[in-house]
């Protein structure tokens, strides 16, 4: 996403357009707040100190999920795309399994897990696992040959052809694979904590939606949506700076 | 006559069907030897089977440290210039490095990726790469064939005056016939499996590249393509 005094002006816009509704008073203000009455929620909410504690707690469930979900997705994507026994074998498995919606597996964890962390982090894992383990599979299987002639040719360690070669070589599918599981990684929190969580951003607008507080919910679903673009932001910006010949675009 | 560095014997490659058909090929030290012939007739499998990439059967001798240009996907992307060229080394040898990248003619590059440089120069690092082990046979995979033309051009004549400078024994697969004839001593026409014929260059090196256009080798080259049906 680039910004420019394009985009600029035309965000500014919808937010005046936003704001003149609910001045005018077009429509019913305790269903649809207008975005000072949104600001203020949030403020009170940051004073609070609650919304650094929900904020914490979600980052926290969302980041040990990929961590588990993204490594074992990796790992297995990695031996499978290497060793074709192991792809023929198990991998049909992993593709009937990935036709399941993950949020719809959440009650399922409800009623095997509870409403803990570890429910909450099982489905995140869940979820992300696969978009992990299928871009690494493709990415492996998809090495052009001479990298690996050339591997064979150079190199009579095979440990230095897979840290070398076949690891790397599939890093551009991998961004793009973990940008998508940052996004879902962002659904499971929120969803997972809709039921049964006693803090979290999700938490917070369920319960904000019990009292009716729609400036609460809203400033809960704005506060979802920038943490789920800065951690986006962030991981592109490291991966460029850690892979600066990826094209991560 | 010096002593045959490679020798290839009744080599057979099967894959669906039989591709190389008890072929023989015999390569001097330092000789310069180009192989041409119809696409799928087996010219890449030939220089794999060489190579030790490839098993087939019949008698194949090769020195063991050996250099492999290809044509496409030639570097690793993730590796800067320096690193692609020290993939092969044991460790990173900066004295080596800076002897490549002044025969590449490519110094102040060598923190640069692959994707940074233009086609000629990823090929010619790629060259580097292959010769950084100081192989005894150096194998090329129609290395200039994904390049345009002008660059192509430029970059056979880098290729003669490098050769003129190391005298490492080099196998060459090429559809081009004019760049064939440009850089070897020798050149052999693939067909149906095997070696259908062989032409000696009687021109003397370093060629310049005007020779493309005159008389004697305009007669070679139309006796090569002759050769190949
Ligand atoms: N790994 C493989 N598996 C099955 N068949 C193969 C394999 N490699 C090559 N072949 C077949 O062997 C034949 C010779 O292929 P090869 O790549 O050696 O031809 P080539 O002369 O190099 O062609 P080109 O000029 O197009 O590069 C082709 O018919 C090809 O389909
Ligand atoms: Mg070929």
């Amino acid at each position: 996403m680039k910004m420019n005094w394009k985009a600029l002006a035309f965000l500014a816009g919808m937010l005046a357009f936003w704001h003149g509704i609910v001045w005018m008073q077009l429509v019913n203000t305790a269903l649809f707040p207008g975005p000072f009455a949104v600001l203020e929620a949030g403020i009170s909410w940051f004073n609070s100190g609650i919304l650094l504690q929900d904020v914490g707690t979600s980052i926290w469930r969302l980041l040990t999920g990929l961590a588990i979900g993204g490594t074992l997705g990796i790992l297995l994507g990695l031996a499978m795309g290497r060793i074709f026994f192991l792809e023929e074998t198990a991998a049909p498995f992993f593709h009937i399994l990935r036709a399941f919606p993950p949020v719809a597996i959440i009650p399922l964890i409800i009623v095997w897990l509870g409403i803990g962390d570890i429910a909450k982090i099982f489905s995140i894992a869940f979820a992300v696992f696969f978009p992990l383990w299928i871009s690494t599979l493709i990415g492996v299987k998809s090495i052009p040959k001479e990298y690996l002639k050339v591997a064979t040719l150079f190199s009579k360690h095979p440990l230095k052809t897979l840290t070398r070669v076949v690891i790397p070589a599939p890093l551009p599918f991998l961004v793009s694979g973990v940008r998508i599981a940052i996004g879902m990684g962002f659904i499971m929190v929120f969803v997972s904590e809709l039921a049964g969580a006693s803090s979290g951003l999700g938490y917070f607008i369920a319960s904000a939606q019990i009292v009716y507080r729609v400036d609460q919910m809203m400033a809960g679903l704005i506060v979802l949506g920038l943490l789920s673009f800065l951690t986006d932001y962030l991981f592109v910006r490291v991966s460029q700076r850690l892979f600066p010949w990826v094209n991560v675009q | 006559m010096s002593h045959a560095l490679v020798s290839v014997k009744g080599l057979n490659v099967h894959f669906k069907e039989p591709v190389l058909k008890g072929l023989f090929l015999s390569v001097k030290k330092g000789e310069f030897v180009s192989i041409v012939g119809k696409s799928g007739v087996g010219k890449s499998t030939l220089l794999n089977a060489i190579s030790g990439l490839l098993k087939g059967e019949g008698e194949i001798h090769a020195p063991p440290t050996i250099g492999f240009v290809f044509q496409n996907h030639s570097l690793f992307p993730w590796m800067t210039v320096k690193e692609n060229l020290s993939f092969g080394l044991h460790e990173n040898d900066e004295k080596k490095i800076q002897e490549l990248m002044a025969l590449l003619e490519m110094q102040g590059k060598e923190n640069d990726y692959p994707t940074q440089l233009s086609g000629g120069q990823q090929q010619r690092v790629s060259l580097g790469r292959a010769l950084a082990t100081n192989p005894s046979l150096l194998l090329m995979d129609e290395p200039f064939s994904s390049l345009d033309g002008h660059t192509r051009l430029r970059m056979q004549e880098w290729m003669m005056n490098l050769i003129q400078k190391i005298d490492t024994t080099t196998i060459l697969v090429t559809h081009d016939v004019d760049e064939a004839i440009l850089l070897s001593d020798r050149i052999v026409v693939m067909k149906d499996g095997s070696i259908h014929s062989e032409h000696v260059v009687p021109f003397t090196k370093p060629r310049l590249n005007e020779i493309r256009y005159q008389q004697p080798f305009q007669e070679l080259k139309k006796k090569i393509i002759e050769s190949y049906d």
